[in-house]
């Protein structure tokens, strides 16, 4: 970051000479001049893998923002619980925000709402009436006194945000509430559509795509388009081969069927219910965000279910085991992850029983496949089958692939073309598609996080300007508070743990009072490594002593770094492990 | 600031709970028979209820053991910082005069990598294998130096050997190594067949086909226990044939411009072998990057089993003089690891190659779970780079080494076992094993499900999984030390990696029961201590006067433990409260 500001201090010095000059000087690297209609694309977020969507549209005095995502940790980022994007170019800028489009309900695209509210208090949102209805029945706004401006979207609707018009469409997507967008900017009109699939398996006869025609009419200036899943072939697969899927597992006689989803995959849910309704079975909810979001769609309508249906607790013992669904919750949102309860054979009201069959979308399992492996084994054990569909995935089942993606460019055919939420590799072969489609190279812009994508007079313009884009991480109560060196320190003590060297010395008498103190965790075993101790003891002492007793003027941190490096290249040769050592040094 | 409180929810691995405790129940475990009769006892001490690991079965009947296969496996992400894990031999301690050979079905670091250490444990008894994998281990036996040499023996396909009471046959089968074979055992109780790593393919590439004849034939005769390969068991249907794979390969060699990157795993020896003949037919030459990788290809030219012309092989520096359409460069690195050439390449540090727009990269491997995130950060480098990525999720360009469901069915169709024992996979793919085996009519009770250490019994005729139990716990390898390594360090590990250490040191005067100075505090991986002063004062008020309210309150004749435990409580429900962090808490009291 220090790097680029830097880098904009000189630019702009050069743009002045230049200007005096009357030379052409650098100009390639310098800021354009922008006019009063440029508008920038800037991508907080989104563009390094997948999830923490966020991108800023700013053209003139007006910001709107799509999306606030969180994005789950990887694992070389240990302990932490979530990544948002970088907010420090919002700060800069607060006046200017108008407001911010929420396109579809997936933490990927809402999970950081909560904490930028913090931020930007009565900030305008404008979503899907629906998409309220879940975020509001996962955090409780009201009670914990936050604050925002409440605008319902209707899909075919338009509205104005500031000196943006937008347009919304349903996206044609298995969440219920998710929806894509036409906005008109000063340089025209630009389409964004992040989590998506056609549900079709041809790209003819579609409503929501004949109505994007018409308002790409033949003019479209970009559009943004998620890339998940734009390595696969084909189509997504559709709504009703997953419910058909669905349908044959709960038609399973054998036992008790445990089936989880997403919280928000209201249409899921549905799909859920249908084929327990049609198999005359019942279904009972395990999992507290889940009942929320359920209870909540269904006063509103969002869900259709018979009476009885549903059974509470106390109805429980009395369905035979064979004519039980449970819906039931992993470890998305605040929920108690009942599914690694059960795994574990820990579930206070639920025991797997031989015959029982467990289905369950991977991602819902914290890790990676690798945990999820892991979690298979533990229902084998207990004498559950576990049914691997990956279309249950949001992953694989829910966003757009190759022929999805091409449909809607085909439809849209914008002047540039922008690819979204991935990380590098995924937006590179989403705007491989619009290359073999016949676009050329540079109408393909693939982003970075916090670049700047500038256009102006209906043309690109390359800048070199940059904004904060850095992950803010969210660990426990803190946000933003973990830096690099800490998560650093994480790692390397994981690898190879972690050795104090205690010492207290007199520096008046120059001399060391009692015995070297020896704390290490996660290096060697403490019981069977006394030899190995004494000796680093002895070293430790020797080291010490010599230079505290031979050195004019004594500095410690001077005494610490030499114990550090002896010490360090004693266990190399001794143990060839790495631990990190720590002297401590307390003068009395 | 509000925040989501999920820190119950523990991420990667460690929240699943091992159910192993079970596994009497699991297993169908019965009482071992009571007699004093000869028994057969087949023990795996590797490669049940594990994936890609430290393969070893120890097959016993009186006086005569034999060994089958001693492999290795690397580390999960929850035993941060060891390098391998290698088996048990406790069991085979005292017993080193009665082991008659330990016998290597094939060249696979997860079937000879144990070999150079535990070898000398169980006194470095004869070794029988075909010849690629001898010289593989004989050439890595020689890079320990204090290691005595390997008794090795070349065994030849189809020719008898005799150990004690038992004879032994390696016959050829498929795999992705040349010299894969399965093991026939004579025993006085029956014929034991052991598959090895296995894949049934009609038409493979380099290599003739298994003659499932004479399989067959094996089958009729009658074959006891069939100990078969479960890798794939959960994977539906028949495995692709490396026919279709060697011409998607060829379609790709046929359209690529630039050079051509393939990185595969420095094992699978079949594929690579395909990639040189490839680059032979289309006018490429060849550099192999990886040291594993080199190595393995030396091997296969000492022992005349390389089927290229040595001139398609040439140096890095050789090739830089050549038009990328004449290069291919085959790499380790298909899992993303640090060291290999391929990250090298990829983030532009290799000192030969770099990618330029239009190269092709072809990742001819699958991932290997806990590896995905690794791959993806080189696939998203090297987009960066604009190289044409081609996977194996996109095309099939890769398929593994081991047999799907339906090519299972079929070995159990061709065999015809009175038992089957699934070896090799979590329990997840040996019960999906079992299940499949039932499917083709196998009865159940027939089928014996084990985990590490468990011993089969076998005696007039009826096998047994047993209640019985041998020491197989992990050996991990960790810079020099062998198996010093304990549980409790590899959880330390894990917990200093979740929230960091705070280390608390405080001198106490016990006569005055008086803390001298403030508490020095280091901390690593918990906060970031130049911005959190606020905090570390606070912790140190806390600790100087919890201890001297401890001391006041309950005198000075308490133990030093004592004072520690109260501290970690009391701290670290106070940095929860504040942090909703739990980093590991050391209190150090140094009286004076």
């Amino acid at each position: 970051m220090m790097q680029s500001k830097r880098f904009h201090t000189k630019s702009s010095v050069r743009t002045n000479r230049s200007r005096t000059q009357g030379k052409n000087f650098a100009q390639k690297r310098t800021i354009p001049e922008t006019s009063r209609q440029a508008l920038k694309i800037i991508p907080l977020g989104g563009l390094d893998g997948v999830g923490k969507n966020m991108y800023v549209l700013e053209q003139e005095n007006d910001i709107l923002i799509l999306d606030m995502g969180l994005q789950m940790p990887g694992i070389n980022q240990p302990g932490i619980d979530y990544l948002i994007p970088n907010t420090q170019y919002l700060k800069n800028n607060m006046s200017k925000i108008k407001g911010v489009v929420l396109t579809s309900p997936h933490p990927d695209h809402i999970g950081a709402v909560p904490y930028l509210l913090h931020l930007f208090p009565n900030l305008h949102i404008y979503a899907t009436e629906a998409l309220f209805a879940i975020l509001e029945s996962r955090h409780d706004f009201y009670s914990q006194g936050i604050k925002y401006k409440k605008h319902i979207i209707k899909p075919y609707n338009s509205i104005r945000i500031g000196s943006f018009k937008v347009n919304a469409f349903p996206a044609p997507f298995n969440v219920i509430g998710a929806i894509g967008l036409c906005i008109y900017t000063m340089q025209g009109k630009v389409f964004y559509l992040s989590s998506y699939k056609l549900d079709s398996e041809t790209s003819e006869k579609s409503e929501v795509l004949d109505y994007i025609k018409d308002l790409a009419g033949s003019d479209a200036f970009a559009l943004l388009t998620g890339s998940v899943a734009s390595e696969s072939q084909g189509f997504a697969p559709t709504e009703i081969s997953i419910a058909n899927y669905i349908d044959s597992i709960i038609a399973k006689n054998t036992g008790t069927i445990y089936i989880s989803t997403f919280p928000s995959m209201i249409g899921r849910m549905q799909q859920i219910v249908n084929a327990v309704e049609n198999h005359n079975k019942h279904l009972f909810i395990e999992g507290k965000s889940l009942l929320n979001t359920f209870n909540t769609c269904r006063k509103k309508g969002l869900i259709n279910i018979k009476s009885g249906t549903i059974i509470g607790p106390s109805g429980l013992f009395e369905v035979p085991r064979e004519k039980l669904v449970v819906l039931i919750a992993g470890s998305h949102g605040d929920d108690i992850p009942h599914l690694m309860r059960l795994a574990n054979g820990e579930h206070q009201v639920f025991t797997i029983q031989a015959g029982d069959i467990v289905v369950y979308p991977a991602a819902l399992i914290p890790g990676n496949a690798r945990s999820v492996a892991r979690v298979n084994d533990n229902f084998a054990k207990l004498g559950a089958f576990v049914e691997y569909y990956q279309e249950l995935d949001t992953r694989y089942g829910a966003y757009a692939r190759y022929e999805d993606t091409l449909a809607v460019l085909k439809a849209v055919r914008p002047k540039y073309y922008i690819p979204v939420t991935g990380s590098h590799h995924l937006l590179r072969s989403n705007g491989d598609i619009a290359v073999k489609g016949g676009y050329p190279d540079r109408n393909v812009v693939v982003g970075m996080n916090g670049k700047v994508i500038l256009f102006d007079y209906k043309q690109r313009r390359v800048t070199p300007e940059k904004v904060q884009a850095s992950d803010i991480i969210v660990d426990g109560l803190g946000v933003g508070d973990l830096t690099n060196v800490v998560i650093h320190d994480r790692q390397s003590m994981a690898e190879e743990g972690i050795l104090h060297i205690i010492a207290l010395v007199d520096l008046q008498s120059r001399t060391m009072l009692n015995d070297i103190v020896l704390e290490s965790k996660g290096f060697v075993d403490n019981e069977s490594s006394v030899k190995l101790f004494d000796e680093i003891k002895d070293h430790a002492r020797l080291i010490i002593s010599t230079l505290i007793r031979e050195a004019d003027e004594v500095n410690l941190d001077y005494v610490k770094s030499e114990v550090k490096e002896n010490i360090a290249r004693l266990l190399l040769t001794k143990t060839e492990r790495r631990p990190m050592i720590l002297p401590i040094i307390i003068n009395i | 600031m509000k925040a989501y409180n999920n820190s119950k929810i523990k991420r990667g691995t460690t929240f699943v709970k091992d159910l192993s405790y079970k596994a009497n129940q699991y297993l169908n475990a019965k009482e071992p028979f009571d007699t004093k009769d000869n028994i057969l006892k087949i023990i795996p001490l590797g490669g049940s209820e594990e994936i890609g690991g430290r393969n070893m079965t120890v097959i016993e009947y009186g006086k005569d053991i034999i060994v089958i296969d001693i492999g290795m496996k690397f580390p999960e992400e929850d035993q941060p910082g060891v390098d391998y894990i290698i088996p048990n031999p406790s069991y085979l301690k005292g017993k080193e005069d009665r082991i008659r050979a330990v016998l290597i079905t094939h060249g696979h670091m997860d079937h000879i990598g144990g070999v150079s250490q535990v070898m000398s444990m169980i006194g470095n008894p004869p070794i029988y294998a075909p010849a690629l994998p001898l010289a593989m281990m004989q050439r890595r036996q020689s890079e320990f130096t204090t290691l005595p040499a390997l008794n090795g023996h070349v065994a030849k396909l189809n020719e008898k050997i005799r150990l004690g009471v038992f004879t032994v046959t390696f016959l050829h089968i498929n795999h992705s190594i040349p010299d894969s074979t399965m093991i026939k055992i004579e025993t006085p109780e029956g014929v034991i067949l052991h598959t090895g790593d296995f894949k049934i393919d009609a038409t493979p590439v380099g290599e003739a086909p298994a003659d499932l004849e004479m399989y067959k034939k094996i089958g009729d005769e009658g074959v006891l226990l069939l100990l078969s390969d479960s890798t794939s068991a959960s994977k539906p249907g028949r495995l692709v044939s490396e026919m279709t794979i060697q011409n998607n390969i060829d379609h790709i060699f046929e359209n690529a411009t630039g050079k051509i990157i393939v990185t595969t795993f420095s094992s699978t020896l079949n594929r690579i072998q395909q990639m040189i003949n490839l680059s032979e037919k289309y006018n490429r030459k060849v550099v192999i990057e990886g040291f594993s990788m080199k190595t393995n290809i030396q091997i296969l030219h000492e022992i005349g089993y390389a089927n290229f012309s040595p001139q398609t092989l040439i140096s890095a520096q050789e090739a830089r003089n050549l038009p990328p359409e004449n290069l291919t460069i085959i790499c380790t690195g298909a899992q993303g690891d640090e060291r290999s050439a391929l990250t090298r390449i990829a983030n532009k540090e290799h000192r030969n190659f770099q990618i330029e727009p239009g190269d092709t990269v072809v990742f001819s491997s699958s991932v290997v779970p806990g590896n995905e995130e690794s791959v993806q950060k080189i696939k998203d480098s090297l987009a960066k780079q604009r190289a044409n990525i081609i996977h194996w999720k996109m095309m099939e360009i890769h398929v593994s080494g081991h047999a799907h469901k339906e090519d299972l069915k079929q070995l159990l169709e061709i065999i015809r076992p009175k038992y089957l024992q699934p070896i090799y996979g979590d329990f997840y793919a040996l019960k999906s094993h079992s299940d499949l085996a039932q499917e083709v009519g196998m009865p159940r009770e027939n089928i014996l499900l084990t985990d590490n250490g468990r011993v089969i019994q076998v005696y007039k005729g009826e096998a047994r999984v047993t209640t019985q139990k041998v020491n197989a716990s992990n050996m991990m390898v960790d810079g020099l030390g062998v198996g010093d390594l304990k549980e409790i360090v590899i959880r330390d590990r894990q917990s200093l990696a979740q929230d960091g250490i705070l280390t608390i040191v405080s001198l106490l005067d016990l006569k005055q029961g008086k803390i001298i100075r403030d508490p020095e505090i280091v901390s690593k991986g918990f906060v970031h201590i130049q911005t959190s002063t606020k905090l570390l004062d606070s912790i140190k008020e806390k600790v100087k006067e919890h201890i001297e309210k401890k001391l006041a309150r309950e005198g000075q004749d308490q133990s030093i433990e004592d004072i520690q435990q109260s501290i970690r409580e009391d701290l670290g429900l106070f940095l929860f409260k504040t942090t909703h962090r739990r980093p590991m808490i050391i209190p150090v009291i140094i009286e004076i």
